[in-house]
């Protein structure tokens, strides 16, 4: 600066520091240009990046929820076909046109067995609903669906089930109850199939307007950035299902181990927009 | 008075946008765009008699007040209404007042009628212009929704004016100095850079044409 200043006052000066300083300002003035266009381009492109990873994840969701479905209906389907099929087949050997044609205590009896074969049915197509829709998730919420649940499994021995609710005056939206019910209900599967724990402890509390559930366990679990990895991965199903699920509830859920290190404890967080319809 | 080619090329491409304007009336749909026109087609007139005057021996100064002022208020006008933040639009409101009430005291109480050039005015013409399109493109690069920031017009309208006035910057400063030979000799600097705000402002006008209707839309709402 301050030899711009003495060639100022320098014959000749002045042509200097015009030169040099039109010069300066024009690479400036370039430099500035080339920079902002550069950098946009460049958080264009990392954000585009973004986009690309989360679509793929969305593909990856889709693709387990499509799939999840499918199996359920192959699962229905195959219900229907191996069992409900040849009971009814059963019933309707029973009850040929040569029944009339037979003795009276014969007829009973092929009444009888057709009946009871029914019975089976009956009992056959309920199983198969009641794994569609609980009934007591529908009739009386999901307290008493997540506690007859964790009774079920303490009831077999295996493993120790408990829950309590602290704060459910108010039932959720029927939809939002299913959705907390069946992520449960995966939670509780996997638990049992990978973790190796002796209990499973879930509680309820409500913080603002969201419907907090956690869950500890003491075997062997994922952290967020398992679950994270897992989601991404082409493995882990039930996980996507769990991750798709709560999309639509717009829930979310955290893995995370105690700060004991002795416990895993999972929170499923789901706004608590409407109440129960 | 013989002037070089280049000061006839720097005072004809001020038609350079008025021509792609006209070629393109139909899809100018923002009337910022014509300001920038009215502004061309000024700075065209004003050159003429300015050099009319020079080539009479009349005084001109007055002509290259009123040139400062007219071109400081439209730029500022568009740097106002391109800038998004309410504290960057009052700063560049309270700047432009006061500097017309600086030009008009220095108007009515400083004006040389033997000065050759309104260095004064012209530098801080410059200095705000500059600092506000910096302001401009330091919001354009914070913005969460990215757009290519040259796809929109007014980019290329902030960069014709801040190359302008970058280019000129030192011009300016010392123009009301130099002897006439100087100025012959170093007055080539705000012929280029004239011609290349011109360039620029065509180029505002081409791209604002081809924007796709949405971001047309999102335009005039801003």
């Amino acid at each position: 600066m301050m030899y711009l200043l003495q060639a100022s006052s320098a014959p000749g000066g002045v042509s200097l520091v015009l030169f040099l300083g039109t010069l300066g300002m024009l690479v400036l003035t370039i430099g500035l240009v080339l920079f902002i266009i550069f950098h946009q381009r460049k958080v264009i492109h990392y954000q585009m990046q973004l986009q690309r990873v989360e679509q793929e994840q969305q593909k990856l969701l889709l693709n387990a929820s499509i799939r999840l479905q499918e199996e359920e209906r192959q699962r229905i389907a195959a219900d229907l076909h191996d069992d409900a099929g040849p009971l009814l087949a059963t019933a309707r050997l029973y009850l040929t046109e040569n029944l009339v044609n037979q003795d009276k205590a014969t007829q009973l009896q092929s009444i009888f067995q057709a009946r009871q074969i029914l019975d089976d049915t009956i009992q056959l197509v309920r199983n198969i609903s009641h794994s569609l829709m609980p009934p007591t998730l529908k009739n009386f919420g999901l307290e008493s669906a997540i506690n007859d649940l964790f009774q079920k499994i303490s009831g077999s021995g295996r493993i120790n089930a408990s829950s309590r609710f602290h704060d459910y005056k108010e039932r959720l939206k029927g939809e939002k109850e299913l959705i907390i019910f069946r992520v449960v209900q995966e939670l509780v599967n996997n638990i049992l199939k990978h973790s190796n724990s002796s209990f499973i402890h879930l509680t309820q509390n409500m913080h603002g307007d969201n419907f907090i559930l956690r869950m500890h366990h003491d075997g062997r679990g994922l952290v967020q950035s398992d679950f994270e990895n897992l989601n991404k991965s082409t493995i882990g199903l039930g996980l996507k299902n769990i991750s798709s699920r709560l999309k639509v509830g717009q829930g979310k859920i955290f893995f995370e181990k105690d700060p004991s290190q002795t416990y895993y404890k999972i929170t499923i967080e789901v706004p608590k927009d409407d109440s129960y319809e | 008075m013989q002037l070089p080619l280049i000061a006839y090329i720097s005072q004809y491409s001020a038609f350079l946008p008025i021509i792609v304007g006209f070629v393109l009336f139909n899809k100018i749909k923002d009337w910022r765009l014509w300001a920038i026109l009215f502004y061309c087609l000024y700075s065209f007139i004003n050159d003429e008699v300015i050099v009319y005057r020079v080539i009479h021996h009349l005084s001109y100064q007055g002509f290259l007040f009123i040139f400062t002022l007219i071109e400081f208020l439209t730029f500022s006008f568009f740097l106002y209404s391109f800038l998004k933040g309410s504290l960057s639009k009052k700063l560049i409101l309270t700047v432009s007042i006061l500097f017309i009430c600086f030009c008009l005291y220095l108007f009515v109480f400083k004006l040389r009628k033997d000065a050759n050039f309104d260095s004064v005015q012209t530098s801080v013409e410059a200095i705000v212009v500059i600092i506000a399109s910096l302001i401009y493109l330091f919001e354009e690069i914070n913005k969460p929704d990215v757009t290519f920031i040259y796809s929109s017009y007014k980019f290329w309208v902030v960069i014709g004016m801040f190359l302008y006035m970058a280019g000129t910057f030192f011009l300016f400063i010392y123009a009301s100095t130099l002897s006439a030979k100087e100025v012959n000799t170093y007055w080539i600097i705000n012929y280029i850079s004239n011609i290349l705000k011109n360039a620029l402002f065509a180029l505002a006008i081409v791209v604002h044409a081809n924007e796709k209707p949405a971001q047309k839309s999102i335009l005039r709402n801003n």
